[in-house]
């Protein structure tokens, strides 16, 4: 009886630490003095994935280190609104919360694209929006040994049938695809796995035998592959710098970015529709794909303080050295960031119904 | 490999770490215990503690957790007929009416042994497939992944029991309940009535609940008796530990089959409970005790449910693929304490992923050990007049049904099913066939999609479809054979056996 009375009580702790854990861990008495914004709020993260996730993993790493840096130190607490492939929570944020400065959104590649293809369901409006802080992200097209290509020079040379696979045509492949579209390269699209981990199987498989990967994955899971030598990078996704330009990746020196493979087979610089998109693609979603969002008319102290809060973050060594492998890469702050984005954003003239006629005639998507 | 486990155990078993792995399994125990709530809830209330611990002490913590969600969900199966996660529902089948003739405790004792010994299991195919897992993985292309999804989805004839025409409309049923939401391959999104809460479809938790849980409440309410139907609680727990030493292949054969149904990334998880009973009534003699409660109907999807776990983390941690809610926060978890999941696990990484499964049979001795204790106190639930009982479930329940995506269309939906639910009880329908429709929908889809896209038809003639195809006509084939014998049997011996 003594030992059952034990575990009931170790029980019933639980059920506190489940309780407890539903609420805002430490309430802090907002005693301050009143001078910083945030003595007396707290920010709430919202991050539009279930938990998990890579995007939910990096909001997590954050959060303490945001309400350590931000002026008057806020509570910040990570709250997972999923649903409709990240429509949901960014809907949930644009519409249902106050630009009180007490709420942000952690935006991904999902919420972009949906944004910028006007997808069904779409509410939000990254105009009303301003961003305190932003992540890059890149990745790798790599090839199979059983295609027989030796490099990338030699991608139009494939010894059998180009077979990519990936999770669905608007989704993160469409970059993808219009890099193939600029090389000119006639590849045979397979949607519907469930995300680029089984993908990335099925290229292990020889389902297919052109694949694609992010950074950290590519790193942790495709690089063995090149080693034992059934696997070959091709080029990466690249990033836009300040002119526009597609310039190679900083986690990948040595890998070509597109272009300079266009270069190499055809001789000059590539251009046309589909390097329009491309690049603007590559601009919207990849050189900056995690936003730290809050509304635009959030009073002024706030939005300074969590500026103020992320560029004293990004400096804190700790947060360097322990978020190299969660975050990847360097991120943009503050004025720097509230520069890039509307130039991000902003697709040329005709792109949006170039892509999506390209769409409907490559891969018969009524868009 | 050997060396590597043997050192692994010192690390496993050091202080702070295995306080670690006590607060995950008391954690994983209470969560068991709550209906509705699984162990996807569990590890997403643990994750943010993660962050900064040492990757040992973090996965004893999850690990620990996720170890014995499938052990404490036996108690509300069992005494109430409410299935505590979406794991444990078919162990109502047998469990429920063994609390009934108030041999709660001999079913609990039998469920709680044969999660133990499944669990154990669990962890020694783990621990025993590392060298021949990434052939065994490679083989299964989109094909035959469509095939294995036919194969649960044949479990349905098995499972519907006296109407197997019922049977199947109730599968299908399942089936469009699944489709509901974002199609697998194409930007489109099916019957959701411009209603953006099903975009995503219908939870699984909601469908388990409201199908098996609603219809029980109702019932408590309107018999206004207490679940023993005897007054007086008279099986012992060490009854139901010898009847799962007497029937120990079962356990091993459930074992084997919940580890396998676990290592298949996408599919059957969440069924292996129901695939599990369904084989243990399809292949067990005087099967027609079974749904009656049958002490074997309470074996076979204990010891599966606990080894899916040990299964469900090989293409977790070897490939980065999870295979449910639950895994795939785990693999956020690992990213937190800066490891990646991937081929590494089983070479730099090999001491974690040792540790790993160290933690999963040290857990589910514990655990299993601490509900055997609980068992007494505990059984007294079904003694206790349903006036008294029911508010206390219905908060709990709603709670559970709310938080699956806390919105206002989980409570709407919840009442919904469940009355479909209570529906098809008045009628004697089986349940489960909607459950495996439900949840093999979207799995069945995407793969042929991905099949006849990449290979057009020619995938039909691949060994690995072949052999598989035989098998469910082999399960087609006996069914009908055992029913038109068990048919015979039954007319002669009436009333024979209960």
């Amino acid at each position: 009886m003594e030992k059952s009375k034990k575990l009931i009580g170790v029980s019933l702790l639980s059920v506190m630490v489940l309780a407890a854990c539903g609420e805002d861990s430490a309430q802090e008495a907002g005693a301050g003095d009143g001078e910083d914004f945030y003595d007396e709020n707290d920010l709430e993260m919202i991050v539009p994935t279930s938990p998990g996730g890579g995007s939910d993993i990096q909001a997590r790493f954050m959060a303490p280190f945001l309400s350590e840096h931000v002026p008057g130190s806020p509570d910040v607490q990570v709250v997972n609104i999923a649903g409709g492939g990240t429509i949901t929570g960014s809907n949930e944020f644009a519409l249902m919360r106050e630009p009180d400065g007490e709420s942000s959104l952690w935006g991904s590649i999902s919420t972009t694209t949906a944004y910028l293809l006007d997808e069904e369901g779409v509410e939000y409006d990254y105009d009303n929006f301003t961003p305190v802080l932003g992540y890059p992200d890149g990745g790798v097209v790599y090839v199979s040994e059983s295609t027989g290509i030796e490099g990338p020079e030699e991608i139009l040379e494939a010894e059998e049938e180009l077979v990519y696979g990936g999770t669905s045509a608007t989704g993160l492949p469409l970059t993808i695809l219009l890099s193939f579209e600029v090389l000119g390269l006639d590849v045979d699209g397979i949607f519907g796995y469930e995300s680029s981990g089984p993908a990335r199987v099925a290229f292990e498989q020889g389902e297919t035998n052109v694949d694609f990967q992010t950074t950290s994955s590519y790193v942790s899971n495709v690089e063995p592959m090149v080693e034992d030598g059934d696997a070959l990078p091709m080029y990466t996704i690249g990033q836009i710098d300040e002119d526009g330009e597609l310039v190679r990746d900083p986690q990948f020196p040595d890998l070509p970015t597109v272009k300079e493979v266009y270069m190499d087979i055809y001789g000059e610089e590539p251009s046309g529709e589909a390097w329009e998109a491309y690049k603007a693609f590559v601009g919207a979603v990849f050189t900056v794909q995690k936003v730290l969002w809050v509304h635009d008319d959030i009073p002024e102290e706030a939005l300074n303080e969590l500026v103020e809060g992320a560029e004293t973050m990004v400096e804190d060594e700790e947060y360097q050295q322990e978020g190299e492998e969660v975050m990847g890469y360097e991120p943009f702050v503050g004025q720097e960031i509230q520069e890039m984005m509307p130039r991000l954003l902003d697709l040329p003239e005709g792109t949006e119904d170039w892509v999506k006629q390209f769409l409907n005639e490559n891969y018969d998507l009524e868009q | 490999m050997l060396e590597t486990l043997v050192e692994t155990l010192a690390i496993v078993l050091d202080g702070s770490r295995l306080l670690y792995m006590l607060l995950g399994i008391s954690i994983g125990l209470t969560i068991g215990l709550l209906p509705g709530l699984s162990g996807t809830v569990g590890m997403s209330i643990l994750l943010p503690f993660v962050y900064g611990m040492d990757p040992y002490a973090g996965m004893a913590l999850l690990i620990g957790m996720v170890a014995v969600v499938h052990t404490g969900d036996t108690f509300p199966s069992v005494l109430l007929g409410i299935p505590g996660s979406s794991g444990s529902q078919a162990t109502i089948m047998d469990g429920y009416p063994l609390a009934k003739k108030g041999q709660a405790a001999r079913a609990l004792g039998a469920a709680f042994f044969s999660s133990m010994i499944g669990g154990v299991i669990g962890g020694v195919i783990l621990f025993s497939i590392i060298p021949i897992v990434r052939p065994v993985i490679l083989s299964l292309g989109s094909p035959e992944l469509f095939m294995l999804a036919l194969l649960g989805l044949s479990m349905v004839g098995i499972l519907a029991g006296k109407s197997p025409f019922i049977g199947i409309l109730a599968g299908l049923f399942g089936m469009m309940l699944g489709v509901i939401g974002s199609a697998p391959s194409v930007p489109e999104y099916r019957y959701t009535f411009d209603w953006l809460y099903l975009y995503d479809g219908i939870p699984l938790p909601l469908v388990a609940l409201g199908l098996f849980a609603f219809p029980v409440l109702i019932d408590l309410l309107v018999g206004k008796k207490s679940i023993s139907e005897s007054s007086a609680l008279s099986g012992k727990w060490f009854e139901g530990v010898k009847d799962t030493v007497k029937h120990r292949w079962l356990v091993l054969r459930s074992s084997i089959l919940g580890a396998v149904a676990g290592f298949i990334p996408g599919l059957g998880g969440s069924v292996v409970d129901w695939l599990s009973y369904g084989t243990a009534k399809q292949t067990s003699k005087n099967n027609e005790t079974f749904g009656e409660g049958d002490i074997r109907g309470v074996i076979a999807p204990e010891s599966s449910n606990n080894a899916k776990e040990g299964g469900s983390l090989i293409p977790t941690l070897m490939f980065g693929i999870p295979g449910s809610g639950t895994t795939a926060i785990l693999l956020g978890g690992l990213l937190l304490m800066g490891v990646e999941a991937g081929p590494r696990m089983v070479t730099e990484e090999l001491s974690l992923t040792m540790s790993i499964i160290w933690t999963l049979v040290i857990a589910n001795i514990i655990g299993a050990a601490a509900c055997l204790i609980l068992t007494r106190p505990i059984s007294r639930f079904s003694l206790i007049s349903p006036s008294k009982l029911v508010p206390f479930l219905t908060i709990i329940l709603i709670v559970g049904a709310y938080q699956t995506s806390q919105h206002w269309g989980d409570l709407l939906l919840f009442v919904l099913l469940g009355i479909i639910g209570w529906i098809m009880v008045q009628l004697d329908w089986p349940r489960a066939p909607i459950l495996i429709g439900f949840v093999l929908a979207l799995a069945a889809e995407r793969y042929l999609w991905i099949s006849v896209s990449r290979f057009d038809w020619e995938w039909v003639y691949r060994p690995g479809v072949l052999i598989i195809a035989g098998i469910i006509i082999l399960i087609f084939g006996s069914s009908y054979w055992i029913s038109k014998i068990g048919a015979l049997k039954g007319a002669k011996a009436k009333g024979g056996n209960v």
